[in-house]
């Protein structure tokens, strides 16, 4: 803070000695595309600032590119203090909304590169809801974020994500979707989002059946993430090809087995194990599994599943409590052990490797 | 100094070509360097650089910059198959970047900003401008009118009418 008071009153200085010459370009010479890449460049509360700066400023900021709208960046601070109470919450989930849906009007509207909104939000608002959605199509939205999970109150009810709105014309803007404690059910006739390459669920509930009818189509998919969502018992990228580089699975408590595409080459695991691949030969590079139950599975982990991965460069486990003794893991051929203890100690000895507590065993090609 | 890293590439090997600024300065740099410019890089490829480009628009002393912009940034993507070479490249460019904008006066980092979006560069544009936003960022609106010399054209009445309906972004 002190620097920048310092760097400040510098610039003051420049700009009272620039005064005294004739004509210089000024910031307000710029041409109006740049002014808002540069305010663009700002968080959204500094920007709504400039429009007081003067008439020129008054809507340079209605076109921002990157509209970050969560309780954090456009709710004071005495918002947020009054959540901790029910009522409050209901008021603050009220007063959230009128701000967004006032910047959205505000907005001009073209070409916006991100909209995140965060906030405790449920289906009781979805009328609201879906006009951001609306909002997002229209301005070509390349990456959207609904994110409503609530870390200290149960949702009633989820929203449920209007997969009506979309149609194969106007989705065809959307490069990336983030959601966090919604509905999902996509209609039976869903065609899917066709240039879609980043999917993150978080919390999200969907079937089975709905995922596999949610990522049919979606053949430019190049990155899924699945976070704890509590209705998936399969999970099969079969069918998305080679397009899908890298998927991440995080503690999804009733998932039983994971089907791979022949062409991801980045996975990672996070939950209890569970069969990860059908037999065959799979192209992956960098697999990652952070369990608490490894033990059982290390001597499959070490001599049977690299037959499997002839191109696998970097193993990384995570685990507690972890006990190695004459594993043949140093023998791996093309494969170099290495090691990095996040906490505790290690001792080796020969052909014995004890490990303890949160250890992590990284294995990386020659 | 232009004229030394112009000279450097020549090593480099790739057909060079002659880019002139308004006030007539010539500056040799190799295709690759140049084409980090959309807009000569379109120019490369409809070959019409055979005589020189003329940048009516861009001054000796921006056009430089811009070349030795260029020119470092060009060695980063060559160098980016040594993956050692490649990760201390990476903070000697967020070095020479950075120095590069920090010392700039306004109206030279305004004209900077022209020369990029003229020549559409967008990693030089994007830097430049997220300097400015730099600038920006952390005043009240009364001191980014005068770092920026911004006329305040509003009566006290239509100041607080725009405060009553942007209020979210002023109460604190």
């Amino acid at each position: 803070m002190e620097k920048r008071k310092r760097i400040a009153s510098k610039e003051d200085q420049h700009g009272q000695m620039m005064k005294r010459k004739k004509w210089r370009l000024q910031l307000s010479n710029l041409p109006e595309d740049i002014l808002c890449t540069i305010v663009s460049k700002l968080p959204l509360r500094e920007a709504a600032r400039t429009s007081i700066l003067s008439s020129q400023w008054n809507r340079t900021w209605c076109s921002h590119t990157n509209l970050n709208l969560s309780y954090r960046s456009i709710m004071s601070r005495r918002y947020i203090e009054r959540d901790i109470r029910p009522e409050g919450r209901k008021l603050n989930a009220e007063e959230f909304i009128r701000r967004v849906d006032a910047i959205l009007q505000q907005h001009n509207g073209g070409g916006v590169e991100k909209i995140e909104v965060i906030g405790l939000l449920e289906n009781e608002n979805a009328y609201h809801i879906n006009g951001w959605v609306n909002f997002a199509i229209k301005s070509k939205t390349k990456q959207l974020v609904l994110d409503f999970r609530s870390f200290h109150w149960p949702i009633d009810e989820p929203y449920n994500f209007a997969f009506q709105i979309f149609d194969a014309a106007n989705m065809e803007n959307l490069q990336s979707l983030k959601l966090g404690s919604i509905s999902l059910k996509p209609p039976a006739d869903f065609k899917g989002f066709q240039n879609l390459k980043r999917l993150k669920l978080l919390d999200v509930g969907i079937t089975d059946e709905d995922l596999q009818l949610l990522l049919s189509n979606c053949n430019c998919l190049e990155f899924l993430g699945i976070y704890c969502c509590k209705l998936i018992t399969s999970l099969r990228t079969t069918h998305l090809s080679t397009q899908l580089k890298h998927l991440y699975v995080y503690e999804c408590p009733c998932l039983k087995e994971i089907e791979l595409n022949s062409g991801l080459t980045t996975l990672e695991y996070i939950g209890p194990l569970i069969p990860l691949a059908p037999p065959g030969i799979y192209v992956l590079t960098n697999l990652r599994i952070k369990s608490w139950d490894i033990s059982d599975s290390l001597q499959y982990i070490f001599t049977e599943l690299p037959s499997t991965l002839p191109r696998l460069e970097m193993l990384t486990l995570q685990c507690r409590e972890l006990e190695v003794a004459d594993t043949s893991l140093l023998y791996i051929p093309n494969l170099l052990v290495d090691f990095h203890l996040t906490e505790d100690y290690f001792a080796r000895q020969t052909n014995q490797i004890y490990l303890s507590k949160t250890s992590e065993i990284g294995i990386a090609s020659k | 100094m232009a004229a030394a890293a112009a000279e450097a590439t020549t090593d480099g090997g790739g057909k060079m070509i002659i880019l002139i600024s308004a006030d007539g300065k010539r500056f040799e740099v190799t295709e690759a360097v140049a084409s980090q410019s959309q807009l000569i890089s379109n120019m490369i490829e409809d070959d019409c650089t055979e005589n020189g480009v003329r940048l009516p628009n861009v001054d000796g002393d921006i056009l430089t910059m811009v070349v030795d912009y260029c020119n470092m940034h060009a060695g980063d993507a060559a160098a980016a198959g040594d993956t050692m070479k490649a990760s201390s490249t990476e903070e000697e460019l967020k070095k020479f970047d950075a120095e590069l904008v920090q010392a700039l006066e306004n109206p030279v980092l305004f004209k900077l900003i022209l020369a990029a979006n003229f020549l559409n560069i967008k990693s030089l544009l994007d830097m430049t401008c997220q300097r400015v936003a730099d600038m920006m960022s952390g005043k009240t609106p009364e001191q980014m009118r005068e770092t920026f010399s911004i006329e305040n054209d509003f009566t006290p009445e239509e100041e607080a009418a725009i405060r009553q309906e942007n209020a979210w972004a002023f109460d604190d």
